[in-house]
């Protein structure tokens, strides 16, 4: 025990402090003031019913996402939501509440703790999200266990955000033995999982009720195991790895479909480490060039016109006129202005909330000038990786092609989020953070652990003087720093001065 | 000698968030005001009246719009001045110390601004930059003043809250802590929030600690 400890003294540290900073965000940010957190709530209370629990009235209401009168909530948490001034808060960004002078309990706290409201909905059909269950019955456990033991709605949702500070626990560890994969050393692998960590969008999102945070750890699990599997070639651990990832991932979110395009990326980077050889040994044969090239030929047209005739469909039904490339152009030209760049960078960085407490802009210009440099790091790696690839040794390719994967992953999932956002604008409100599906950072945080690695590995190409340990030392303290402003400097100014 | 060196300027560094959030702390009244647009400071000044509702009114919180643009070069004044037209407060501020979209605190000392009069809070360019500069503003009247932009008066107000001190700093301490302890579960209220936070600053210099031993 004693030996493990000393072993392992850093990671457990670190376990401590993920556990501790979850408990004070879940603890400092206000009852429900996430995104969507009082409609994940809903869903667990929905969840929660008994067996049996069927109503016949329609519950009409039309619906208005700033009116929480026109949504399907459970009276107590309707009645919740009104108590502690909910709407002034979650919808007007500058709103600041009322409260009890020289009490630690709020105005309407003793009323809201004494009420005997029905905790589920009284008419169907209810707030569902229809995914994620895992998440939402785990959830609705905590919500029956403590109901019965006569806990307000308080303890129940800070006791529901606790489950997301625990997946951001384990979150750390997987990321943790996610760099060790990467070939960094212990203690680098545990600062860089400190990194990720202490990001302050994912600090927030382990700290809330929603269920992104169980679809990051699913990606987690499954970069681990794809790593893993490029590294040390399959086994059971890894195959579980990957397997039970995606089928998590699957169904926490529809994000999870990526992972089966990530299955077969990872298949063929597995196929050209290991099995090149025997590979180009079957194609060199004449007859079996033009059956490659048959194969390939074939469903590279499938693929890239079922692509095209999904798109333009798509497109048709908004435009009378087919016109694919201006819409492009628009809605690329759109993306890229200042501010709306500047606003997504923030949902990715730095707007808690619902989101509506951002952080000064000019953190995520340093944060962009930081970047840039480890993009020209990553750029430069890759080309002398590729101008020397003949004469890397066996691990040094197998390097090249984790960082290959990981590149598709961060490019690739961003390029989904966005080919997704850009298919479901419409012609009168275009595409922004806004509508549609929108473009809020936290959908971009599932593949933040390929991100970091890949920054680290930038920064160091850059930087090749200096050792690597003290640049990510550097970034550690740096991030904690961000991850402290954002809490002391914005959250707890916003909500409670 | 240096690891230990390291060691003090990186736990300072951290703990100046927590340091700059218990420095002069002050207290929103109740504001739900919905956000109008922005008026752009040109020549002539803006002008917001105000009636403080309790003593020890210290921060006057003013919205500002820059329009996307990071660092403004240039200076505005910021003058309060009674109903008799004396003026209390004057105070120039660097145009950098602006973010878009944020809060701009101005901070008046304690005692200068009494309970139930009416001030005037007065806006204009001590050296006027090249950029377009503006505050935002409410929609609607919506609190007790009047805004007054070149002697025409506004049925809007500038996106203002009114923020107030307590008597000493751990008096303030105290209402921080008790507002952040209400509609909290009940096992952690008060201070249990303090030993919270006391136990996780000292992981994080502990983990500083651990890193700088190893990497130094």
């Amino acid at each position: 025990m004693k030996a493990f400890l000393r072993q392992n003294f850093i990671l457990i540290l670190l376990i401590c402090i993920s556990f501790m900073k979850g408990v004070i965000w879940a603890y400092f940010l206000p009852p429900f003031q996430a995104p969507d957190e009082h409609h994940h709530y809903a869903a667990v209370q929905h969840y929660a019913e008994p067996k049996g629990y069927i109503l016949s009235e329609n519950f009409s209401a039309k619906f208005s996402f700033f009116d929480i009168k026109t949504q399907n909530l459970s009276p107590q948490l309707r009645d919740t939501l009104e108590k502690i001034q909910f709407e002034n808060t979650a919808f007007y960004e500058n709103g600041k509440n009322e409260f009890n002078k020289n009490s630690s309990d709020g105005i309407e706290e003793q009323g809201l703790r004494n009420s005997k409201l029905n905790r589920f909905i009284e008419a169907y059909p209810a707030w569902d999200t229809g995914y994620s269950p895992v998440y939402y019955k785990t959830a609705s456990i905590i919500e029956n266990v403590l109901s019965d033991y006569n806990y307000s709605i308080l303890e129940k949702a800070f006791a529901i955000r606790m489950i997301s500070v625990i997946i951001g626990m384990l979150f750390g560890i997987i990321v943790y033995f996610f760099f060790k994969q990467l070939n960094f050393t212990k203690i680098e692998s545990a600062m860089l999982a400190a990194i990720v960590s202490f990001q302050p969008m994912l600090t927030f999102i382990f700290s809330i009720i929603n269920i992104d945070g169980l679809l990051i750890f699913s990606f987690a699990l499954f970069l681990l195991g794809a790593v893993s599997l490029l590294k040390n070639k399959v086994n059971f651990s890894n195959l579980f790895l990957i397997i039970f990832s995606t089928l998590l991932a699957i169904n926490t979110k529809q994000t999870g479909y990526f992972l089966i395009v990530a299955i077969l990326i990872l298949s063929i980077l597995y196929f050209l480490i290991y099995h090149a050889k025997k590979t180009l040994n079957f194609y060199s044969k004449t007859k079996h060039k033009f059956l490659a090239l048959f194969s390939f030929g074939t469903i590279a047209t499938l693929v890239l016109s079922s692509f095209i005739y999904f798109t333009v469909e798509k497109i048709s039904t908004y435009y009378n006129l087919f016109r694919p490339f201006d819409i492009l152009k628009t809605y690329f030209s759109y993306q890229f202005q200042l501010n709306v760049t500047i606003n997504r960078s923030l949902t990715y960085w730095g707007n808690f909330g619902t989101p509506n407490v951002p952080i000064t802009p000019i953190y995520i210009y340093i944060i962009w000038l930081i970047l840039a440099v480890a993009m020209i790091g990553i750029i430069l790696k890759l080309i002398i990786l590729i101008k020397n690839y003949f004469k890397l040794k066996f691990d040094e390719k197998i390097y090249f092609f984790q960082m290959l994967f990981l590149v598709f992953m961060v490019i690739g999932l961003d390029s989904m989020i966005h080919y997704i956002n850009f298919l479901g604008f419409n012609e009168n409100n275009f595409s922004d953070p806004n509508t549609s599906i929108g473009t809020p950072g936290r959908y971009f945080l599932p593949v933040i652990g390929a991100k970091f690695a890949l920054l680290t590995i930038g920064l160091s190409s850059v930087f090749s003087k200096i050792d690597r340990k003290k640049i990510i030392f550097t970034l550690f303290v740096l991030m904690m720093l961000f991850n402290f402003i954002a809490l002391f400097n914005y959250i707890i100014p916003r909500y409670y001065l | 000698m240096k690891r230990y060196t390291t060691i003090f300027i990186l736990t300072f560094l951290l703990l100046l968030p927590s340091a700059i959030l218990f420095n002069k702390l002050s207290f929103s009244e109740p504001f739900s005001c919905p956000q109008g647009g922005v008026v752009n400071l040109k020549s002539s000044p803006i002008t917001q009246s105000f009636i403080p509702f309790k003593e020890n009114l210290t921060v006057l919180s003013i919205k500002t719009a820059t329009y996307t643009n990071p660092f403004i070069i240039g200076k505005v004044n910021f003058s309060i001045t009674d109903k008799n037209d004396q003026q209390v407060f004057s105070k120039d501020v660097s145009m950098l110390w602006f973010s878009d979209n944020g809060f701009y605190d101005i901070r008046v000392p304690e005692g200068k601004l009494n309970k139930g009069e009416e001030y005037f809070l007065s806006i204009s360019y001590s050296k006027k930059p090249k950029e377009s500069f503006g505050f935002w503003t409410t929609k609607g009247d919506c609190y007790d003043g009047n805004l007054i932009i070149k002697n025409k008066s506004n049925d809007y107000d500038l996106m203002m809250i009114k923020k107030y001190s307590q008597k000493n700093t751990l008096a303030g301490f105290n209402e921080l802590l008790n507002r952040i302890s209400q509609y909290k579960p009940i096992w952690i209220k008060g201070n249990a929030v303090v030993t919270i936070i006391i136990v996780y600053l000292t992981l994080c210099v502990a983990a500083i600690i651990v890193f700088v031993r190893k990497i130094f």
